[in-house]
């Protein structure tokens, strides 16, 4: 399978070497690098080719050639002392150009031909027919029979607009990394083939009627105890979400700020179109700065995990809980709890009303100020004990029992939450 | 007097566990003239509360007048299942599961009789009111 | 407000019949399935009753819509509606437009069954695009059927059979069919402040009055 290339994210055995931000830090600015010199090459480009200046009028002067029409007025081979071996005569015939009041004579083989294929290059022009020739604009001497092809300028847009979306891309894979700890991703994939799963999930839908679907709870091992629980809603889809809007509302702002700029320089400047590009750009602006207001809150905060000993739940059942919160600022408060929210949805007319009712509330770590050193994750392990007597969980279409384990804390200016959902089995099943 | 359909729990205790079987009789009464046509028995749970309601049916029978005129008459008709692992009862906030066993008599008139006996499946409590 | 309101329970009701056997005796009165429309009849003003709505409704050609806000009473309208026709086995094609579903297609396929047999009933008609709403209303007078919506706010074209709303007076009646005859936990001046705090919305009111019905039998 194909690596991704991955030039700071040094890796020794299962694990990397060095700091694991540094490296992470090294890839998001040289992907970003790859994505700011496409985006900024593509407005040049374009931009030019609207203004017809450099670079596209010195790089690609087929883009600027004007078509014309002219009538054939005389023919003539030039003899020419080519390296020997090679064809010998030019053809070439005198035009008169429609926009011209002199003629031209224009070369209608290049770089030159035998004497034979230049009689037959000829004769497809007859003397008085009007033809269709191409030349650059302004400049005569580089007329043409035949029409420009621009395969040149295609591949370099292609190339810049590769450059982007891999540029972005790896932007988005280095926080997805980031997000997920890779020394972690590559624990996993070395227990995943020690454990037994099997032995421990033999509950299912059938046997358990309305008790939602557990398979998500065993299906990633843990480091420290046998299963990690899943997150409900992962930081880094967001980030994503942030990310890709960033993209297309910063490319579309671009498009907008070339055209208009365009336009002023060639002095057809519209106000209006103006103003809204003004709104596009702060949106886009805005947009940028939610995007690394995100990426700075997901790095600083780090990722959230919960380890467990042994699953499925039951109710009055006692378990070993490992949580880790990696971070790499300080750590203000940090809150572990079990809670049970009633949720119940209404569907009449046009509402869809949703309401949610917590139930039960347990405390299991409460810490004012977790010490955790920067760049090392803060870990606590406890118990964790589900409370007898109590509902399990349960779902049908409109209802739900749902049981979580929620994470509060404060990492420097910023509180976040992140909620783990379980299921808890009937108590009689024990 | 009415026809009358009665549904009840024999040997009814308060709370009754998964994996028990719980039985039921039924009978019909002062059908004076008027033919069955069919019964429909069934236990099932539904939800209630502030939400939609959901119903599942854990148990349905659903016989003909052959099936049952002849016991209905001479005394009680049974019928029974064993109850499944969950959901159990519970009497929530927002959301109450509640189960029934719920007899309905077709009656050739057109008429129709059901009646319905509620009965517990494990033995939650009910959370107390959290202020938030 | 005075404090010493008077129970809810003087007017005996026929749902109550249901709390004395057969069901959980400790059934909160205010659970959807006992409020939802159908349930419980909409109740009409002084001078209104269903037979003067369905004169009013012949008079003006069989097609008309049912004006009201949020929670006024249109669903339950359309249902008590809905009911009285069924009962004279009437054609029915009710249909309710949600923007999540699949219920627009649904109405547009089943809109080729309609003839003059057919009473049409939408729904949350103000949902669907101008452009579907003309081309229902085309469809429904070519094939000449019965045609009832319901929306909240009026629309052109389409003549206002009634227009619901929520009054103090409409929710104290429902809540008194809703209690047990018994019962005390809810009052006068309860279902008052609910209603305030509601922003007289009906079915919102209802809502609060089960969390305050939960809440104080527990």
């Amino acid at each position: 399978m194909l690596r991704w290339l991955k030039p700071w994210g040094k890796k020794r055995g299962a694990r990397r070497s060095g700091s694991r931000l540094l490296g992470s830090l090294g890839e998001a600015l040289f992907y970003a690098f790859l994505f700011l010199l496409g985006s900024l090459s593509l407005v040049v480009i374009l931009t030019s080719v609207r203004l017809g200046t450099w670079p596209s009028h010195h790089y690609f002067p087929e883009l600027f050639f004007v078509e014309v029409t002219g009538k054939v007025v005389d023919q003539r081979r030039t003899p020419i002392d080519p390296p020997v071996g090679s064809p010998n005569v030019q053809p070439e015939i005198l035009v008169k150009l429609k926009t011209q009041s002199e003629p031209v004579w224009v070369r209608i083989a290049d770089p030159s031909v035998e004497r034979e294929a230049a009689l037959l290059e000829l004769g497809k022009f007859e003397i008085g027919q009007d033809y269709t020739y191409w030349h650059a604009l302004g400049d005569l001497r580089q007329i043409q029979t035949t029409e420009p092809t621009r395969y040149r300028f295609t591949l370099v847009i292609v190339t810049l607009i590769s450059l982007i979306l891999i540029g972005a891309s790896g932007v988005g894979r280095t926080v997805v990394q980031e997000g997920t700890t890779p020394e972690r991703r590559a624990s996993i994939a070395q227990r995943a083939a020690d454990l037994d799963l099997a032995g421990g999930t033999n509950h299912t839908i059938i046997d358990y009627p309305s008790v939602p679907d557990d398979v998500e709870m065993t299906n990633s091992p843990g480091i420290h105890f046998a299963y990690r629980l899943p997150i409900a809603h992962s930081p880094v889809l967001r980030l994503l979400a942030a990310a890709v809007f960033s993209l297309v509302w910063t490319s579309i702002a671009v498009v907008f700020v070339q055209v208009v700029v365009g336009g002023f320089l060639e002095g057809k400047g519209e106000w209006l179109l103006g103003i809204v590009t003004v709104a596009f750009v702060a949106l886009a602006s805005w947009s940028v700065y939610d995007l690394f207001q995100q990426l700075a809150f997901l790095v600083g905060i780090g990722p959230t995990s919960i380890e467990i000993s042994h699953y499925p739940f039951y109710p009055g059942a006692s378990y070993r809980l490992l949580l880790t919160q990696g971070s790499h600022m300080d750590l203000q408060y940090l809150k572990l709890m079990l809670a049970c929210d009633e949720q119940a949805t209404y569907r009449q007319g046009t509402d869809v009303r949703t309401e949610v009712r917590r139930v039960r509330e347990d405390a299991i770590l409460d810490l004012e100020q977790a010490q955790s050193k920067r760049d090392s994750a803060f870990e606590y392990e406890c118990e964790l004990r589900i409370p007898e007597n109590v509902m399990h969980s349960f779902r049908s279409p409109n209802n739900s029992i749902q049981w979580k384990l929620i994470v509060n804390g404060k990492v420097g200016n910023w509180p976040f939450e992140r909620v783990f959902p379980i299921v808890v089995f009937p108590e009689d099943s024990i | 007097m009415d026809p009358v359909v009665t549904l009840t729990i024999v040997d009814r205790h308060r709370n009754y566990t998964p994996g028990e079987t719980i039985v039921f009789e039924y009978t019909i009464e002062s059908l004076q003239g008027n033919g069955i046509q069919a019964v429909e028995a069934s236990v099932l749970w539904y939800t209630e509360g502030k939400g939609d309601e959901d119903m599942v049916v854990h148990y349905f029978e659903r016989g003909g007048a052959e099936s049952v005129i002849g016991e209905a008459f001479q005394g009680a008709c049974r019928f029974e299942t064993e109850l499944p692992k969950s959901p159990l009862s519970y009497e929530g906030l927002i959301v109450k599961i509640q189960w029934c066993a719920r007899i309905r008599v077709f009656l050739t008139s057109g008429a129709e009789l059901h009646h319905e006996t509620p009965f517990h499946l494990g033995e939650v409590p009910r959370p107390r009111s959290r202020s938030k | 407000m005075s404090r010493h309101c008077p129970p809810l329970n003087a007017m005996g009701n026929e749902l109550s019949n249901r709390y004395s056997h057969g069901r959980v005796a400790a059934q909160n009165p205010f659970a959807t399935r006992c409020t939802r429309p159908g349930t419980i009849p909409y109740f009409f003003g002084s001078s209104e009753n269903l037979a003067t709505l369905l004169d009013r409704l012949d008079e003006l050609g069989g097609t008309a819509q049912i004006v009201g806000l949020h929670g006024s009473g249109k669903t339950t309208l359309l249902a008590m509606l809905v009911s009285h026709w069924k009962s004279l086995d009437r054609k029915i094609d009710q249909h309710q437009i949600r923007k999540t579903d699949n219920s627009t297609a649904m109405l547009f396929a089943g809109s080729a069954n309609w003839n003059a047999e057919t009473q049409v009933v939408i729904d949350s008609f103000d949902l669907l695009s101008r452009c579907q709403r003309a081309r229902l209303l085309w469809f429904a007078k070519r094939r000449r059927c019965g045609f009832l919506i319901a929306s909240h706010r009026e629309l052109a074209r389409v003549p206002v059979l009634y227009r619901t709303r929520g009054s103090l007076q409409t929710t104290f009646r429902i809540v008194q069919r809703l209690l047990p005859p018994t019962c005390e936990l809810i009052q006068t001046s309860d279902v008052a402040g609910c209603f305030e705090r509601c922003n007289k919305n009906v079915r919102e009111t209802l809502f609060g009055l089960y969390d305050m019905y939960e809440q104080r039998r527990r």
